[in-house]
């Protein structure tokens, strides 16, 4: 095995980085062993055909990673998915509550100014626009964006992959 | 060397068979298995296709594998059939051998015909 250049320890670093993320549901000491006999067999193909050439034979991380997961014996929920769908259900109630906001206080600019009360899925709202203030305050918990989070880490993780399968 | 496009399908379904069959003579860490089916005939055999199956027959209890220090490099993972692998062999090349008796049963008929 030749000594690698700095390129191409950069192209097999940024291709294995790829591959990772779709190992997500493989457990993290088998990503560990399944990374390392990769990266050990590009080093041996690069030495043969060059590195662009055995990543190229290696294929789409996405695709490599899914064939990969599919040869574990049991697949495994993908917690990190699992918070992006989180964080996603997440910014969409608070841009939608943004709006809301600013829908209020532009109603009550409208009106000539003031205060005006709302409730946004659970969200108590107090916003105040006069000509010396501009200010809203919050109050509550909003159970509804909660138990979408929820739903949604729940969905994008697959976490009914970690419950015990009955035979 | 062959002119025909194989059919991935095929080669999917066939190449456990000759993983293990190659690894049966002799074993092998990942890339140095690529290059033997390739100077076996599987010229066009992509790396992304077989790690996965190396991986697959380890987890089925088909191949066992250990590391081995390299001079200039980190440990690589040879692989070598385990008993059930064998046994999986033998049949998968029966099944195989019957599979091609049909086949050619058939071409034949055909040949007749025309």
């Amino acid at each position: 095995m030749s000594t690698l250049s700095l390129t191409d320890r950069l192209r097999r670093w940024s291709y294995l980085q790829d591959v990772e993320l779709w190992l997500d549901p493989m457990s993290r000491r088998r990503r560990r062993e399944v990374l390392h006999e990769l990266r050990t067999n590009l080093a041996d193909a690069a030495a043969d055909v060059g590195m662009p050439r055995a990543i190229e034979d290696l294929g789409k991380p996405r695709a490599l990673a899914r064939e990969l997961v599919e040869a574990e014996p049991r697949r495994r929920p993908s917690w990190s998915f699992g918070v992006l769908g989180a964080g996603a259900v997440l910014l969409i109630a608070m841009l939608a509550g943004m709006g809301y906001l600013f829908g209020l206080t532009d109603g009550v600019l409208g009106a000539g100014g003031g205060t005006v009360e709302g409730n946004f899925l659970g969200v108590h709202i107090v916003a105040v626009a006069t000509d010396a203030e501009l200010s809203w305050s919050l109050s509550g918990w909003s159970w509804p964006v909660t138990i979408a989070a929820l739903i949604g880490f729940l969905v994008a993780s697959a976490a009914w992959r970690a419950l015990p399968i009955r035979r | 060397m062959s002119t025909f496009e194989r059919d991935p399908q095929l080669l999917k379904g066939v190449l456990p068979i000759l993983v293990i069959g190659l690894l049966g003579t002799a074993e092998s860490y990942g890339y140095e298995l690529v290059t033997r089916l390739q100077a076996a005939g599987l010229e066009g055999i992509a790396t992304g296709t077989v790690y996965p199956t190396l991986s697959r027959l380890e987890r089925e209890g088909k191949l066992t594998s250990h590391l081995v220090p390299s001079p200039s490099g980190p440990a690589r993972k040879y692989y070598r059939p385990t008993p059930a692998g064998e046994a999986h062999y033998r049949d998968a090349l029966a099944a195989w051998g019957d599979l091609g008796g049909v086949v050619h049963a058939v071409a034949a008929q055909r040949e007749e015909h025309q």
